[in-house]
């Protein structure tokens, strides 16, 4: 639809559109420009959304008091001299189309309406109240970067753009919600990441079809490859060194806005357990985390299930006095050991979820003194053995070891899905359940990239950053899965060690 | 949409049918009976068997509790004709299921073994629960009296056993072989050593050895025997040798053994090369009188040793030579190098060709070290 | 390449090699060695006929190349009895496995559990194709490899003289022992119709000499171990020597008293990985036979038939009867059928087949 040439057109126009919400505000003015005669005008913004101080600086002032002491008459008409010659705003774009107009408004930027012009110009003074940068809530190092994003895409955007001062890092802006219109960013690096990637990401959130998309879990729900699985084949993160590190290595980085969690594909299950820190300490500090991380994590899903077929199924497999203790600390208890860790580890989630649901230091101190407190009086009132409560507790403890919130999910998902099929199987079920696991792994894959990348199918080049993490200098080239167009890394060739030595003499 | 659902339906189902299925190999662990030890023996009164088993009594096993000082063990017999039988009717006075996944030994009495000790083994060794390397006892007189004997030092009797002889490594006197390697022996020539224990009132001995011929107990073997068997079967760890040199006795600390046996046949002959080689210490002097040497006459002291071990290696294999047996397995050795000749004589080998073979046997007794002292203790006289 | 390879291993190793030792004890003593050796050599025969016959058809499988080669009617025949006796063979799979997990592992759990559980965990990852297979497969493969880590610890019991004396027995015996263990490490068959799946379907010989060399290896060595470590005349009495071996190992410090837990995982593992590919070659091949195009849906049908299958032979006698049977069909196919084939198709060129495969999606990640 086109804009009218009468303003009190336009503005009702503007008004109705917006059901007159009391939000809208309209500022009216007149224009007084030498040689001219006055002319009425308008701004439509929403409060809230805009910079009053930018408005007074940019739009008002130039037009109310400094165009005024123009000594000459203007020749061009109104419209295109103020674009042009009197606003001293950053941004701004002319338009004749309403829909545009009514878009503009909604998403934050000033509309400015002259009488007699059909024409707007829609001027760009966003600047409304965010948190300020603070440190990641879920991801912490202790080593590294500690600014993490915020909900306003642009800072967002710009952590990143400080961080790889590269022409070729693209950002493409696109809308994405029925009515939410949310600013969702692509971000990749147009040499290095590969376009059909790139093109399959496109193609997937082009055809996402939702009302709003409030935060980026719900993106990531609608475009991931099975989302069905307990484990998630996109990863989120909150820190921006990390999306900077993505994307150097050729993954795609989507942003969304009102959402401090960035989105980053393909990813796979390696990837999700490599922690931003292992980059920035030294080599052996960096394998001996890494080591014990994998470690950790199969701890943390198959211990209770190992306890119940060992203690139930096959005793002869536990040393003989290690079984006789069990078995003395097991007499008189009411349960089966298939019910004890049941009760124990769904209590522990319990407390886990009440943890954070409770505010600031409160919440902290319930997860552990609670823990403590009943495991100690679950094992006195006969419920549970004390060998349970190191097991739950020792699940838990390695549970937390994972760097990724949302794979640790996926792991817990398995802990409980490993205990059943160990309650009926025994060691057999357990086992089959570990294959059943397996198996559902190798089916996942992320974008093209099989989740299980790079130990199948083998990728030895990857390997040197996965369990183990080889020295910089070993790390040589862009890991392979991403299918990168610009292979290299760093330039070949080996570091002498010791080139930096200085000869001792020289004192 | 009805792929889809059948897609869900059908893991759905098989779920469902394990859960109501339920789970049947699922037993607590505090539902079974351990049994720690087993004693077989024959009835006093009428011809049946009298199994005994220890079984520990778990709440006094409990950490919190003091350890093994309170910590009890429950001993049970029953009598039946066959360990199965045997084994079942303990459920219905333990009410629990036995367990044998983690017995530690099992002892045979005399008499029984006198009998043959295969019916006792054969049930073992079908469990697929059973560790095999649980040892197998020859007990002198009865095997449950040696249940009863009380053990300040452990609770359990059966773990005390089993540890007592794992851990020996400074006697010879006394053949350590478990069920895994017993079975080996007898499955091969029916012939083995195995260890013997003793109770008393007040304390066990495991000392010398019990050799068994065609599953058969038959003879003992003294302490000083067992240790030529031990040297043969290439089990010593350790052990003191003592050698009495110009009025003073020397002891010598075994710290390794390694013991070669060959076969020789020349001109249908056949006769064993047997090299012992030992290093080991002297640990003590021990001198009788008044006067003697400030310095160690190695060499004579190697050869006492020598001599002193060869001799008893005769003795040994004399002895088994006249009892017919071969526990060593020296037939395997012929079979292995020689199978011609034993193809041939394969049928009679422990009653004519065993006891008619010759050995040599040369024993190399190395000292490598005195203690921290370098002369004999010597009490010098000052002139 | 390496995924040839895999799985073809993946396939080999599993429920035939754990009792290999006892057998080879019980037939031909010390000397079942030397008939090992003679069966490795005899499956490399029959390796290079079915891989012959694999590449000369690099864009068909099995059933298309039957028909081609036999004519529609008795093509059609042969691949049904190619399908009943792929079944048989997992039949026969999951009845020796189930009866040695029960043996050894849940005495009192009814042996219908066991096949059920396991064949429906094979059939989730048989239904999703031949990529995420092969993925998992590779991961089976390092884990198969653990196990022979304790190989040092079982050499301080290992006594080489075991292994004498050899050739005290005849021929024939030797020659007996030789065609069922080679039956043992059946498996290659699964390329006439996986062949045309692979990256390269013209050069499948390189990677399935090298999987047969792997398993041959591994075979090898546990055969020696077993034997060395547990004495001939112990192998032979034993059904499962293995799992003996592995339970007397003398972990030092007595870390695991019993280190049989990670063996048995392993031992599951490959009899799973054996079972998933030869229920997906299975379904694949019937997919074929009836020009359809998604193999997902037979995998539960032939998983219904297995099961009835498997549930046939009574007790372990019978069992071992119908695995007799089996081996003479296994020789029958790899030894029959595919050099006459091989010759068929030497007068009938291979031409382009009316339908040919379409081109590959772009694969995931390779």
């Amino acid at each position: 639809m086109k804009l009218a040439k009468r303003i009190h057109h336009n503005i009702k126009f503007l008004e109705e559109q917006f059901n007159n919400t009391t939000d809208l505000v309209v500022r009216r003015f007149n224009i007084n420009l030498p040689g001219v005669r006055e002319v009425s005008a308008a701004l439509v913004f929403f409060d809230g959304l805009i910079s009053n101080q930018q408005i007074t600086d940019a739009v008002l002032n130039p037009i109310l008091h400094e165009a005024i002491q123009f000594k000459q008459p203007i020749d061009a008409d109104i419209l295109t001299f103020i674009k042009e010659s009197v606003l001293s705003d950053a941004e701004h774009h002319e338009t004749n189309d309403a829909d545009k107009v009514v878009m503009a408004i909604l998403m934050g930027e000033v509309a400015l309406l002259i009488d007699g012009y059909s024409s707007a110009l829609t001027l760009s003074l966003k600047g409304w109240q965010h948190r300020s940068i603070e440190s990641p809530q879920s991801e912490g190092v202790i080593r590294g970067p500690r600014d993490s994003f915020i909900e306003a895409i642009n800072r967002n955007m710009m952590l990143i753009r400080r961080r790889l001062r590269d022409p070729s890092l693209v950002f493409e802006r696109i809308q994405i919600g029925n009515r939410g219109q949310n600013d969702v960013v692509i971000a990749y690096i147009k040499d290095i990441a590969n376009e059909d990637l790139v093109n399959e990401v496109r193609k997937r959130l082009e055809k996402v079809d939702m009302d709003v998309i409030l935060d980026s879990g719900y993106l990531e729900q609608m475009i991931e490859d099975d989302w069905w699985s307990p484990f998630n084949t996109i990863q989120d993160t909150e820190r921006p060194d990390e999306v900077a590190a993505g994307l150097v290595e050729g993954r795609v980085a989507i942003l969304v806005d009102n959402s401090p969690f960035a989105l980053l594909v393909p990813t796979t299950f390696n990837a999700q357990m490599m922690s931003a820190e292992d980059y920035y300490v030294r080599w052996p500090a960096a394998n001996f985390v890494r080591l014990i991380r994998f470690i950790a994590s199969f701890i943390a899903f198959v211990t209770p299930a190992l306890y119940i077929s060992l203690v139930s199924f096959h005793p002869e497999m536990i040393p003989t006095q290690l079984a006789l203790s069990i078995a003395a600390t097991r007499e008189g208890l009411p349960f089966p050991s298939f019910v004890e860790a049941l009760v124990m580890e769904i209590s522990l989630e319990l407390l886990r979820e009440a943890g954070i649901r409770l505010p600031g230091p409160i919440g902290q101190t319930i997860g552990i003194v609670g823990g403590l407190i009943i495991g100690d009086a679950a094992v006195s009132a006969g419920i549970v053995s004390p060998i349970m409560v190191i097991v739950v507790a020792m699940t838990a403890i390695a549970g937390f070891i994972i760097p990724t919130y949302t794979l640790s999910f996926g792991l817990r998902i398995t802990r409980f899905f490993l205990m059943i099929a160990a309650s009926f199987l025994g060691l057999y079920g357990l086992s089959l359940g570990m294959l059943i696991l397996l198996g559902h792994l190798a089916t996942l894959t992320s974008f093209g990239v099989s989740y299980l990348s790079p130990w199948a199918p083998l990728n030895l080049r990857d390997l040197r950053d996965s369990v183990i993490r080889l020295p910089w200098h070993s790390l040589k080239v862009r890991p392979r899965y991403t299918k990168t167009e610009d292979p290299t890394r760093q330039s070949q060739g080996r570091r002498k060690t010791g080139q930096h030595k200085q000869s001792r003499g020289k004192q | 949409m009805t792929m889809k659902r059948n897609r869900c339906l059908v893991p759905i189902l098989a779920m469902i049918i394990l859960l109501i299925a339920g789970c049947w190999d699922a037993k607590d662990i505090d539902q079974r009976s351990f049994v720690m030890g087993v004693a077989f023996d024959i009835s006093d009164t009428d011809d049946q068997l009298v199994m005994t088993i220890e079984i520990p009594v778990l709440t006094s096993f409990a950490t919190q509790t003091q350890g093994a000082q309170s910590a009890k063990s429950l001993v049970i017999a029953t009598t039946g004709t066959s360990v199965a039988q045997m084994a079942t009717r303990f459920e219905t006075r333990t009410w629990r299921e036995l367990f044998f996944g983690h017995t530690q030994c099992i002892i045979i009495g005399e008499d029984l073994a006198r009998e043959g000790i295969l019916p006792i083994i054969d049930f073992f060794d079908r469990n697929p629960r059973v560790d095999r390397r649980l040892t197998l006892f020859i007990a002198q007189d009865k095997a449950d009296q040696i249940y009863h004997v009380k053990n300040p030092l452990e609770a359990l009797v059966s773990v005390a056993l089993n540890q007592m002889l794992n851990t020996l490594t400074n006697t010879t006197r006394v053949v350590k072989r478990n069920f895994q390697e017993a079975l080996r022996d007898l499955e091969s020539n029916g012939d083995t050593v195995l260890p013997r224990v003793r109770g008393t009132d007040t304390e066990i001995v495991i000392a010398g050895g019990a050799l068994i011929r065609d599953y058969k107990f038959t003879a003992w073997l003294s302490e000083n025997e067992t240790r030529a068997v031990a040297f043969l079967y290439n089990s010593i760890s350790g052990g003191v040798i003592t050698a009495n040199v110009s009025d003073t006795i020397y002891s010598y600390a075994v710290r390794n053994a390694a013991t070669d046996i060959k076969p020789v046949l020349k001109d249908d002959e056949l006769s064993f090369k047997i090299k012992v080689k030992s290093e080991g210490d002297i640990i003590e002097t021990y001198h009788k009188g008044s006067g003697g040497t400030t310095q160690f006459d190695i060499p004579k002291i190697q050869d006492k040793l020598n001599q002193i071990m060869a001799d008893e290696i005769h003795h040994l294999l004399a002895k088994l030579q006249e009892l017919h047996a071969d526990p060593i397995g020296f037939d395997r050795l012929v079979k292995r190098h020689y199978p011609a000749f034993w193809k041939e004589h394969a049928k009679d080998w422990k009653e004519k060709v065993w006891p008619e073979v010759k050995f040599e046997i040369i024993t190399e007794f190395n000292i490598r070290r005195t203690g921290i002292l370098e002369r004999v203790t010597v009490y010098e006289k000052q002139e | 390449m390496q995924e040839v390879t895999i799985v073809i291993v993946n396939m080999i190793m599993g429920v035939g090699t754990i009792g290999l030792p006892s057998a080879l004890a019980r037939i031909a003593g010390q000397d079942g060695l030397i008939a090992f050796l003679a069966a490795v050599a005899i499956y490399i025969i029959g390796t290079v006929f079915v891989i012959w016959l694999a590449q000369r058809f690099p864009d068909q499988g099995l059933a298309d190349y039957s028909t081609y080669l036999l004519g529609s009617v008795p093509g059609f025949i042969f691949n049904i009895l190619f399908a009943l006796y792929m079944t048989a063979v997992i039949s026969g799979i999951v009845r020796e496995f189930a009866g040695v997990t029960k043996a050894f592992l849940l005495l009192r759990t009814p042996i219908e559990a066991i096949i059920i559980s396991m064949l429906f965990a094979s059939s989730l990852l048989a239904r999703n194709g031949l990529e995420p297979i092969a993925r998992a497969c590779q991961i089976l493969f390092y884990i198969l490899f653990v196990p022979y880590l304790a190989t040092p610890i079982l050499l301080t019991v290992f006594d080489p003289g075991e292994f004498l004396p050899l050739f005290q027995h005849d021929l024939a015996t030797i020659a007996k022992a030789a065609f069922s263990t080679a039956f043992a490490l059946a498996g290659i068959e699964v390329m006439l119709v996986l062949g045309s799946h692979a990256d390269n379907p013209k050069r499948l010989m390189r990677p399935a000499l090298l999987a047969v060399a792997i398993t041959s290896v591994m075979t090898l060595t546990l055969i020696v171990l077993s034997f060395g470590t547990l004495s001939v005349a112990q192998t032979a009495k034993l059904t499962d020597p293995v799992f003996e071996m592995i339970k007397f190992i003398p972990v030092p410090f007595s870390i695991l008293e019993r280190s049989d837990i990670f063996f048995f995982t392993v031992w599951i593992a490959s009899t799973y990985s054996t079972i998933v590919i030869a229920l997906f070659t299975t379904s694949h091949h019937l997919a074929e036979t009836f020009k359809l195009k998604s193999s997902k849906g037979f995998v539960w049908p032939i998983c219904a038939a297995v099961y009835f299958l498997s549930l046939v032979p009574k007790n372990e006698i019978e069992a071992g009867m119908f695995n007799d049977t089996l081996v003479v069909a296994w020789l029958i196919l790899v030894y029959g059928v595919t050099p006459l084939f091989l010759i068929i198709s030497l007068f009938r060129k291979p031409q382009e087949s009316s339908k040919r495969r379409k081109p590959k999606q772009k694969k995931a990640n390779s």
